[in-house]
């Protein structure tokens, strides 16, 4: 893959990533909560159950997309939750 | 136009400020009413439940929102939906407090009279249960009792508990067995929640319950829509949750309506929202109204609706910017109308602006703004009457009045939990007179709702591409037209090329979109021993723009482009008729001076150019043309 291609999805990945974090600072209420690509649920003591559904049900208002079933327990951390956002998302 | 939307809200544009709100030491009720009055997503709806909650918490006034302690039982995963109630009830009027249990816990909380459910002393309890908890699910065709388990069900719920029960009823799963013949077969799943819908109706009645009508609300959205597989199977989410505001919104209403908040009196605009077009410029058989076309009948429907609901005890009252008798004829003239005068309690037609008269209704009928609804086409007035009276309901409409009835039914405005005989006679017992109630003039600051139009008033010469409108404008403005002189497309053509003659048309852009061409003058040339004088034959300007400085500016325009010509005075002219009362004191109201009566008993005014100063507008300047 040519390197400035690789550039422009680095930034996508970051723009996801950041409004994730958004919406997990709305969720818990936390304007200074932050998230990297490997920080996973059980590694912070806010991540509970319902954190998790309520992150679920707003990435899908955000991006107007629709998770399958057996995508919603897929991601093991936020890397994998924001590839999965963008391979939902409209090309 | 989708009722999961709101689409009856604002739009949030000033961001959720909830946390201001719950930060602030003023009196946070009316401020948080007011934001949950947008729509709002997830997040923001979420962002004012805790500004309430830690208002509460603060020992906080919550007033004029009226407390409520609600307890909910539910059958699945009701966190996310409880999380959208607090905004959806203190937009009807109400300070939501909730006492909720664990998943599934509803026989166990209801029955354990140690139960925080039963020990927290609340004033309702909200049953949030579907044929899945109710054991409706399955087809039962070999016969049995699933409809009677399933109301007995409720009923011992009902009784155990020490608060009123709020029933839902069921939505019906999409899925059928038989396709159109499950409506006939007993134990189908259609017809077990068909039966048990009809059962829960006498088991409110009997519990001294209310009744939540969910099966209604997921009817409109879509049964396909509202049960959501995916939700359901991974985490026992209810329904989806896309559907969760516009529930929530159903919920607040019935608790606004239980503490007695629902709205009592509907104010109805009358030019476009009652009838097509203006009466002032139209005439009496110029307006749509009645069979026979589309149109005519799209505001036949929002009468109709207007009457429907004067029958079932709501006020209707009108607002609208008219002439008295103007705005009175078609009530007494025209065949076609439904809505009489005796319908109306107040007749407010005058040319103050509508958040004095929505005052001056509510004063009149001795009732709260909050228990007013505007009906209104015009989004500056409906923006005008949102800033000055946040506490005035006032839905957005789409721009097409065949969905006017759609919108005013959807909003939920005048939710009930019970109709009397009091209710079928109070429209009428408020002096149904269409009587005019007094003004208090008011001075009101609309520097800062005029700036927030965002207003472009673009003036030019007469153009080609504009002759048409402008002639129509000439031949058809009855109101604001100081002269009512009417010219041909010729004639209009003819002045346009004539250098002698000035020319102005005026067009104006807000937010809300492009108001297209409203305002015209033509002035000529006079020749006077104090110099070059211009008088002005023509002035008009439609009635929409009204209020918004636009004659103001109009003024600015003439007078610079008199200033370059070497024109020293302006002459204006006031013809009168029997329409055009509204601008007897144009001339004076723009600072020029009256002068003798002209030669065919019109009133003249006198401008001295050099005198005139321009003042601060609230437009950006274009140029038309």
């Amino acid at each position: 893959m040519a390197g400035p291609q690789h550039g422009s999805l680095q930034v996508d990945r970051d723009q996801v990533r950041t409004r994730v974090q958004d919406l997990l600072r709305d969720i818990v209420d936390d304007d200074g909560l932050k998230i990297t690509d490997t920080t996973t649920a059980a590694d912070v003591d806010w991540w509970d159950s319902l954190t998790h559904l309520k992150l679920l049900v707003a990435i899908e208002e955000a991006w107007d997309l629709n998770f399958q079933v057996a995508e919603l327990s897929a991601p093991e951390n936020v890397g994998e939750l924001v590839d999965l956002i963008r391979s939902k998302m409209p090309a | 136009v989708l009722v999961t939307d709101l689409p009856w809200l604002p739009p949030a544009y000033l961001s959720a400020q909830a946390r201001a709100v719950a930060g602030a030491d003023a009196p946070a009720g009316e401020a948080l009413q007011r934001l949950a009055g947008h729509v709002l997503n997830t997040g923001q709806a979420a962002a004012v439940g805790r500004a309430i909650a830690k208002c509460r918490e603060a020992g906080r006034d919550l007033s004029p929102l009226a407390p409520f302690r609600l307890g909910v039982l539910a059958g699945a995963t009701y966190d996310l939906v409880n999380e959208g109630m607090p905004a959806a009830a203190a937009r009807h009027g109400v300070a939501l407090e909730l006492v909720t249990a664990d998943y599934d816990q509803v026989m166990q909380e209801a029955l354990d009279p140690g139960s925080r459910i039963n020990t927290e002393r609340l004033d309702a309890v909200l049953l949030a249960v579907d044929h899945r908890w109710l054991g409706l699910d399955r087809p039962a065709l070999g016969g049995g009792d699933a409809v009677e388990r399933a109301v007995e069900r409720l009923a011992a719920v009902a009784e155990a508990l020490k608060a009123p029960v709020i029933l839902q009823t069921v939505p019906a799963p999409p899925q059928s067995l038989f396709g159109s013949y499950d409506r006939r077969v007993r134990g189908a799943v259609r017809s077990l929640v068909d039966e048990t819908n009809r059962a829960l109706v006498g088991l409110a009645d009997d519990t001294g319950g209310y009744l939540l009508d969910v099966a209604a609300l997921a009817e409109r959205i879509g049964l396909d829509l509202w049960f959501d597989p995916v939700h359901w199977l991974a985490h026992k989410l209810p329904f989806a949750p896309a559907c969760n505001a516009a529930y929530a919104d159903m919920l607040g209403r019935l608790l606004g309506a239980i503490r007695g908040k629902a709205r009592k009196c509907l104010v109805l605009d009358l030019d476009n929202t009652c009838w097509g077009g203006v009466i002032g410029d139209d005439g009496l058989q110029g307006i749509k109204i009645g069979q026979g076309s589309a149109a005519g009948e799209a505001f036949l429907a929002v009468q109709r609706m207007a009457t429907e609901l004067h029958g079932r005890g709501v006020v209707l009252a009108v607002s609208s910017k008219n002439d008295e008798e103007t705005a009175r004829r078609p009530f007494r003239d025209h065949p076609d109308m439904l809505l009489k005068e005796s319908h109306l309690a107040v007749f407010q037609a005058n040319w103050n602006d509508k958040p004095s008269n929505l005052e001056a209704i509510a004063g009149a009928l001795n009732i709260g703004l909050d228990a007013l609804v505007l009906l209104d086409d015009n989004p500056a007035e409906r923006a005008q009457v949102r800033a000055a009276l946040p506490m005035v309901a006032v839905p957005e409409l789409p721009n097409d009045p065949a969905w006017y009835p759609w919108v005013l039914s959807a909003a939920g405005y005048f939710e009930a939990v019970a109709f009397s005989d009091e209710d079928r006679l109070r429209a009428a017992s408020y002096a149904s007179n269409a009587g005019r109630a007094e003004v208090k003039a008011k001075a009101r600051d609309l520097g800062d709702y005029l700036a927030s139009l965002d207003m472009t008033l673009e003036l030019g010469p007469f153009d080609t591409h504009g002759r048409q409108r402008i002639a129509q404008l000439i031949n058809k403005t009855n109101q604001f037209n100081l002269t009512t002189r009417r010219y041909t497309e010729a004639e209009v053509a003819a002045a346009q090329a004539d250098p002698d003659v000035f020319t102005l048309q005026a067009r104006l852009t807000d937010r809300f979109g492009d108001l297209g061409m409203i305002g015209v003058v033509i002035a000529r040339p006079l020749v006077e021993e104090e110099g070059l004088a211009w008088e002005l034959d023509t002035w008009l300007m439609s009635c929409r723009v009204l209020g918004r400085r636009v004659e103001e500016g109009m003024l600015a325009a003439v007078v610079r482009e008199a200033r370059a010509a070497g024109v020293s005075r302006l002459v204006g002219q006031y013809r009168p008729t029997a329409k055009n009362g509204m601008v007897a004191d144009h001339y004076l109201k723009l600072g020029f001076t009256p002068a003798e009566d002209g030669p065919e008993g019109e009133r003249r005014f006198v401008l001295a150019c050099a005198a005139y100063v321009e003042p601060t507008l609230p437009f950006k300047r274009g140029t038309a043309g």
